[in-house]
């Protein structure tokens, strides 16, 4: 189990490392008005406080016969707390508090634990991962070609610019955006090798109450 | 004998005064100049025994990544700005340097191709495996085994990012790879500091502070470099944004630090011994050529200097710190010869009657600082060279030009009269005291202060060396109190003439160091990376392991299982294919970067051979168990604070029995050969006993420990305290008239105005030789004036004899 969250974060840290890696410059090579929409929807997103949502996660990756079907829930409360909880095909759940990472499944039915405090590699992880669901775009300029899809609902593609390493990986980012724009829709990551993940949000509840139970790794036995 | 000689000699030069004066005068101008020319050292190193544990030590610290560094701590000050503002302001900063001064900055990990890197070095598996790990292999190539592998597999795609492990989950399936990525990460970790990275930048947990390591060709020890070097960082400093600021972090700033501290102590003693000197001699003696009592210990001082540095080619900026306390002893002859010359109707010749003691003690003295000469610490070496040449010098002139000088016509008899040269016991007290209650007085308080000395305490703690300044220290303090790193892990290091041999043996240690400590609490490279020749046997091993039988057998139970999770058949090819391949590589790999990096901490290439370090927690349970491993392995030595503390203390604490046994038997024998007496001899050792009594029972009352420096202050103070013995108990038993009470006052006067003036200096090793001498000199004084005229009047009753020591 050990291992796996070893291996798992690990992995993460050196994708999501490259994917949004500079701050400084907020709007280098796009337009003027994909910089004004991505202020408008950072704008909007820095709004949300928390975030309930079930999901459905399309992977259609080449390890597997047939595509990888996901359903699940991610709580989001900002300014630490991350749960990402997978109802099928199995139960598993990770919980991101602050420096601390909790990491359960059914099949094993054991909690791990991780701090993440002198773990840099994580915290960059995590860092990351927030941004992402968090909006914070306009920062990704100097990895990302940035161009807009469409307006009516948004829809923005993130194309790996060259030398960076995304670019050695990835083939395009796509996030759709709700009609009001508040949150993400879905997001689409398509590989060089011809993987593809898909990620939609469904009945998602923005700054509503989160339950306790959510941040609870190991789910109550109903 | 010695008198003829002596008078000889003195008639001799009596009658060329004028032309010696003229010599010494040139000398001093002479040594003043020289002054300019000599090279001063600050090296902490010259104050630390030539223990080869030490000298290794101080080595390996000075040639390590440490000392050739200097960290800056950039602090966000403004709540209104942000960590990326901080950025900023850190990459403009080290944009704006251009100096030869600075040849590197590292501001955080560089963007590269990080996940290629690590698929780069996880080639390398194969030859990295042992048979250990090959068994761990074996029992997951089972149904049990490969089902838990899979499952960890499926589960690791069902996370967020759980598609980019694609890559890495189909080349490895069983997770073969994690312990060499666990390796990876402990030995980045190893360091003790909390680093985050942000935007490739190490920034501090709370975000508001930033770190670049500067890397410079300025040797630590290198003064006027290390002014420049620092310098010009502040001024780029300077130019940072209102909201930052930012800490200097660097053994340089130390070496500046206690450069200057340790002048500024140098000016301020030399200041306030002068003045006061001068005060003394003036307003006492009203005597202008008083000035002469001073002004030759002064030249002596001097013109020591000069020589010593000719012999040595260096002097340590401590030396001459003790310039002061040198020149207080030694103007002690000067003022036995003036006393002497006053008393005799201010003829000259009046010297000839204090010849003896003059130079008994002056000898003693030296026997005393001789002994240093023995020691294993250079500094104390310097020292003693220093001291003998200053104080024969002085002694010289004191007993050859001085007299000349103080001619009678000169003398002024206002403020200065017989009875109150006589300064005995009479004029100290208003009623007589038995002799008998003044010598168990004594005795009491001797028996007292050998009971607190059992309260005394050694410090070992190698910072009583630095006198950084306060400024300096506290922005250590502050670094650490954000980045950590407080406990600074110990280092194992293995030596080997080439990397193979070095390689091996670190291989061997780390096998055993495990054992003793348990992995977690030994950190080194052999856990990634072993030598050319394991390496062949490592992957002879693999390939072997993965002969056609156990391959079908693994893709079969893939094939089983597989299905359960949806894994297609030819899901990890990339594994089977890439089963045989691998080549051996024979030193170590300078891609991927990372790689690269992380070899350069831990492989040191010298100019004899290469050092591999591994550390571990420098506390004593790991110390002692390792050090033992050390010991039995040629070639391999630990760095532990802890542990060179302790052998400082254990160097030092074998170097004062030594000295003191030194010290202990020159002192009586020169007394006997001078003194031809045993009882008189043993009676003059009273004071010395006295002053080093009350050393070891004071400090511990004043909750100070014993150190290196008060060592030397203690030895000091035995030699002067020899010397009052000495003009006392031969003032006494030939019934001087030479001003012995008032010259022996004036002497631990003035040697108490050197000595306390140290009180007043910065640097801790200065203050710390203050309190011990004045401490001990007090001590000595007062039992040479009351408790050795107490003692011969006694013993003179014993004889029916009757005994005035007027002096």
């Amino acid at each position: 189990m050990k291992k796996t969250i070893y291996i798992y974060f690990t992995l993460l840290f050196m994708f999501f490392a490259n994917l949004c890696t500079c701050f400084a410059q907020e709007t280098e090579d796009v337009s003027a008005e994909t910089a004004r929409l991505l202020r408008r929807l950072e704008h909007k997103m820095a709004g949300v406080k928390t975030i309930s949502a079930g999901f459905v996660q399309e992977k259609d990756l080449a390890l597997f016969k047939n595509t990888l079907i996901i359903n699940g829930f991610v709580y989001l409360k900002k300014p630490d707390l991350l749960a990402w909880y997978v109802t099928e095909p199995l139960r598993y759940k990770v919980v991101i508090k602050g420096d601390n990472v909790e990491q359960w499944d059914e099949e094993t039915d054991k909690v791990q634990k991780i701090s993440i405090k002198k773990n840099p590699a994580l915290q960059a992880v995590f860092e990351q991962m927030d941004k992402w669901f968090s909006g914070s775009y306009l920062s990704m300029t100097n990895e990302y070609y940035i161009k807009i899809s469409s307006r009516a609902p948004v829809s923005i593609r993130f194309i790996p610019k060259d030398g960076t390493y995304a670019e050695n990986i990835i083939s395009s980012v796509t996030v759709l955006f709700r009609n009001d724009e508040q949150y993400i829709q879905t997001i689409e990551i398509k590989e060089k090798a011809g993987d593809i993940t898909k990620l939609t949000f469904i009945n998602t509840l923005l700054n509503g109450t989160i339950e306790d139970k959510a941040w609870e790794v190991r789910p109550r036995v109903q | 004998m010695f008198s003829e000689l002596f008078a000889g000699l003195f008639d001799s030069l009596s009658k060329h005064k004028n032309p010696a004066a003229i010599i010494a005068v040139i000398v001093i101008i002479a040594s003043g100049l020289g002054l300019c020319y000599i090279r001063f050292d600050n090296n902490v190193e010259m104050m630390l025994p030539d223990n080869d544990d030490i000298q290794k030590s101080m080595k390996f610290l000075r040639e390590s990544d440490i000392s050739d560094k200097v960290i800056l701590s950039f602090n966000l000050k403004s709540s209104r700005h942000k960590t990326v503002d901080l950025i900023a302001a850190v990459d403009n900063f080290c944009a704006s340097l251009n100096t030869p001064l600075i040849t590197d900055v590292v501001t955080g990990i560089a963007e590269s191709n990080i996940m290629g890197d690590m698929l780069d070095f996880l080639k390398y598996v194969p030859q990295l495996t042992d048979q250990k790990a090959l068994n761990e292999i074996e029992e997951q190539i089972t149904p049990q085994g490969v089902k838990k592998a899979l499952f960890n597999n499926y589960r690791n795609m069902l996370a967020p990012s759980g598609s980019f492990m694609s890559g890495f989950i189909s080349s490895d399936p069983l997770g073969v790879n994690y312990k060499y990525l666990h390796a990876l990460s402990k030995l980045t970790n190893s360091f003790g500091y909390e680093i985050n990275i942000k935007n490739s930048h190490f920034i501090s947990a709370d975000g508001t502070h930033a770190m670049a390591i500067l890397t410079t060709p300025v040797v630590l020890t290198d003064g006027f470099g290390s002014k420049k070097l620092i310098s010009y960082i502040k001024s780029r400093i300077a130019d940072l944004p209102d909201y930052v600021s930012a800490d200097i972090i660097a053994g340089h700033m130390h070496t500046i630090s206690n450069e200057t501290v340790i002048k500024k102590d140098i000016y301020l003693t030399l200041s306030i011994s002068i003045t006061l000197f001068l005060l003394l001699f003036l307003f006492f003696f009203r005597d202008i050529k008083a000035v002469l009592l001073f002004v030759i210990p002064l030249a002596s001082v001097l013109a020591a200097t000069n020589i010593t540095f000719l012999f040595l080619n260096k002097l340590s900026y401590f030396i001459i710190g003790m310039g002061g306390v040198i020149a207080g002893i030694a103007v002690d002859y000067g003022i036995h010869v003036y006393m002497a010359i006053r008393t005799g109707d201010g003829r000259p010749d009046s010297v000839k009657k204090i010849f003896k003691p003059v130079v008994t003690g002056a000898f003693t003295t030296m026997g005393v600082f001789a002994a240093f000469f023995f020691s294993d610490v250079p500094g104390y070496r310097q020292l003693a060279m220093f001291s003998i040449i200053s104080i024969l010098i002085c002694l010289l002139c004191a007993l050859f030009l001085l007299p000349n000088f103080l001619e009678k016509n000169s003398y002024k008899p206002n403020g200065y009269n017989q009875k109150r040269a006589g300064l005995n016991k009479n004029k100290f007290f208003n009623k007589l005291i038995s002799d008998k209650l003044i010598v168990c007085g004594w005795v009491s308080c001797m028996i007292f202060l050998l009971i607190s000395c059992s309260r005394l305490d050694f410090s070992n703690n190698i910072e009583q060396f630095d006198g950084s300044a306060a400024e300096v220290l506290q922005a250590e303090q502050n670094f650490h109190q954000v980045w950590g790193g407080t406990e600074q892990p110990a280092v194992f290091v293995v030596s080997g003439q080439t990397i193979e041999a070095a390689l091996e043996k670190n291989e061997a240690i780390y096998k055993i160091a495990v054992k003793k400590t348990g992995e977690d609490n030994f950190t080194s490279f052999a856990s990634i990376w072993q030598s050319a020749g394991s390496r062949e046997a490592n992957l002879r091993r693999w390939n072997k392991f993965w002969e056609k039988n156990r391959t079908l057998k693994l893709k079969k139970l893939i094939a089983q299982y597989g299905e359960t999770y949806n894994f297609r058949e030819d899901a990890f090819s990339p594994f089977f294919e890439n089963l045989q391949s691998g080549m051996i590589i024979n030193n170590i790999p300078d891609k991927p970067e990372f790689f690269a990096a992380l070899t350069k901490k831990f492989v040191k290439n010298k100019k004899d051979g290469f050092e591999i370090l591994s550390f571990f927690p420098d506390k004593e349970k790991y110390i002692n168990p390792l050090l033992e491993i050390s010991n039995n392995v040629q070639g391999t030595f630990i760095v532990s604070r802890k542990m060179f503390a302790n052998i400082i203390s254990e160097s030092i604490g074998s170097e004062i029995i030594y000295l003191a046994i030194i010290a202990g038997i020159i002192i009586p024998l020169l007394a006997c050969f001078f003194l031809r007496d045993i009882k008189l001899s043993l009676i003059s050792l009273v004071p010395v006993l006295s002053s080093i009594a009350a050393i070891l029972g004071i400090l511990p009352l004043m909750g100070m420990p014993m150190n290196a420096p008060s060592v030397i202050a203690c030895m000091v103070v035995t030699g002067l305290a020899i010397d009052y013995g000495i003009f006392m108990v031969y003032t006494c038993s030939h019934n001087l008239k030479t001003g012995t009470y008032t010259a022996v006052t004036l002497s631990a006067a003035t040697t108490l105005i050197g000595a306390g003036v140290l009180v007043f200096a910065k640097h801790p090793m200065l203050f710390s030789i203050g309190v011990t001498l004045v401490t001990g000199v007090f001590a000595g004084f007062i039992a040479s004036i009351i408790v050795i005229p107490a003692l011969f009047r006694l013993r003179a009753q014993k004889r029916n004899l009757f005994f005035k020591c007027a002096g």
